[in-house]
């Protein structure tokens, strides 16, 4: 029967041979940890900033939401007619000028959509050959009453308006329902002056 | 070996981190723009006229709108060949006499006349345009309109008026859209002009004026 006794130094020779690997180890694992502690957790942080982003977006639209509501307050008690209603019409007027611009060319689904008669749908049609592009712009400034006015009371508006390069004005009126019933067109002769 | 891998990973956990920080700054850009408009609003809320301000904005939008439409047409009423029916056929010397002008003199008072109507109303407008804008053409808001036009040389331009409706409304940034309409007295329209009017400032920017192209078979 033999011993095998371990000197100091074999210890040492022990030691410094598995040492490194071990350190190596170690350092392997730390690693592995770190990466595993970077990667942990990233869904959740997403979940929070995004729970945050959307709470601070509810807050804007709240805020814009009283914004309009004030200003819809102040206007419709100074003007006679309503925001809604003034909304509405320029929307019509922008959309009826969408529809042409685009190249709309049957006036019985121009007469369909928007109450325009088919004579007059006919005269924009014709109007518009010629002008094609997008709506660039259109702002329309309506006829004042004198004092509000009522439910069923048909408006006027000048409208300018450009569509690619070409400009002009779109005179027209709205019912009660904001339905187009009658509309002119006018080309402007070449560039306009500015100021 | 080993040491190589290890540095690897302790590479990869600060690229991880490191981007995952960037994506969430990324992500979180967001809250600043929300709260830009939550700024936007509320300070847009304390700007807003009170009901009795709001009242004397439309007023007052009003009331420069028709001064400019009423200095326009005094303008056009002053166009074309001078009218010598308010001019006087002869006058009285301090001696009782009385001289008859003869033609060309009346002409000159005519003339006369219509400086004197017309002379200061750039300034009339100056209240309410700057004139400090224009375009390479030099088109100042603040003169006759009709200068800008080729309408001008029509005959008939003196018989055009310049009309705009009342100002009934304002935007939510405080202006209001003016639009002028030239017409002739058979309603044909000749041009329009649009602006904005700042309610603010009580001053118009931006005016723009159209001359309406003719339509077949209408010669300018």
């Amino acid at each position: 029967m033999s011993t095998t006794t371990r000197t100091p130094s074999s210890r040492a020779r022990t030691a410094l041979r598995w040492g490194p690997l071990g350190l190596a180890t170690l350092l392997v694992c730390g690693g592995g940890l770190a990466l595993l502690s970077a990667g942990a957790g990233v869904d959740d942080d997403r979940a929070q900033v995004a729970a945050l982003v959307s709470a601070r977006e509810d807050d804007a639209v709240a805020a814009e939401q009283e914004f309009a509501d004030t200003w819809t307050s102040v206007h419709d008690a100074v003007s006679p007619v309503p925001a809604e209603r003034e909304a509405a019409d320029s929307e019509a007027g922008a959309w009826l000028l969408a529809m042409l611009s685009e190249g709309q060319d049957s006036a019985s689904a121009l007469s369909t959509e928007h109450g325009v008669d088919e004579m007059s749908a006919t005269l924009l049609i014709a109007a518009f050959t010629g002008h094609g592009g997008s709506l660039e712009s259109f702002t329309a400034v309506g006829t004042t009453p004198e004092d509000a006015i009522a439910v069923d009371e048909a408006l006027s508006y000048s409208a300018a308006f450009t569509v690619g390069t070409d400009a002009g004005l779109l005179t027209y009126t709205t019912d009660e329902d904001s339905r187009i019933t009658a509309a002119t067109v006018t080309w402007s002769d070449g560039a306009p002056e500015r100021s | 070996m080993l040491c190589t891998g290890a540095l690897v990973l302790f590479g990869a956990a600060g690229s991880v981190s490191a981007d995952h920080d960037a994506d969430l700054l990324e992500r979180g850009k967001g809250i600043a723009v929300a709260q830009e408009r939550i700024v936007a609003a509320t300070s847009g809320i304390e700007t807003l006229p009170s009901e009795s301000d709001a009242k004397r904005w439309l007023t007052a939008a009003t009331s420069a709108s028709t001064t400019v439409t009423e200095v326009q047409n005094t303008f056009l009423e002053n166009t074309g060949p001078l009218d010598l029916s308010g001019v006087p056929l002869d006058y009285q010397e301090p001696t009782g006499r009385t001289v008859v002008y003869t033609e060309q003199e009346r002409m000159v008072l005519a003339q006369e006349m219509r400086e004197e109507k017309i002379g200061g109303l750039d300034r009339r407008l100056l209240s309410f345009f700057s004139t400090q804008d224009t375009d390479g053409s030099g088109f100042n808001a603040a003169s006759d309109w009709l200068l800008g036009l080729d309408t001008a040389k029509d005959p008939i331009a003196g018989t055009l008026r310049w009309s705009a409706p009342e100002v009934g409304s304002f935007d939510q940034h405080g202006t209001s859209t003016i639009v002028w309409e030239l017409r002739g007295v058979d309603g044909s329209l000749a041009a329009w002009a649009t602006a904005t009017f700042d309610h603010a400032t009580v001053k118009m920017t931006g005016l723009v004026l159209h001359e309406a192209a003719p339509t077949d078979g209408e010669p300018r």
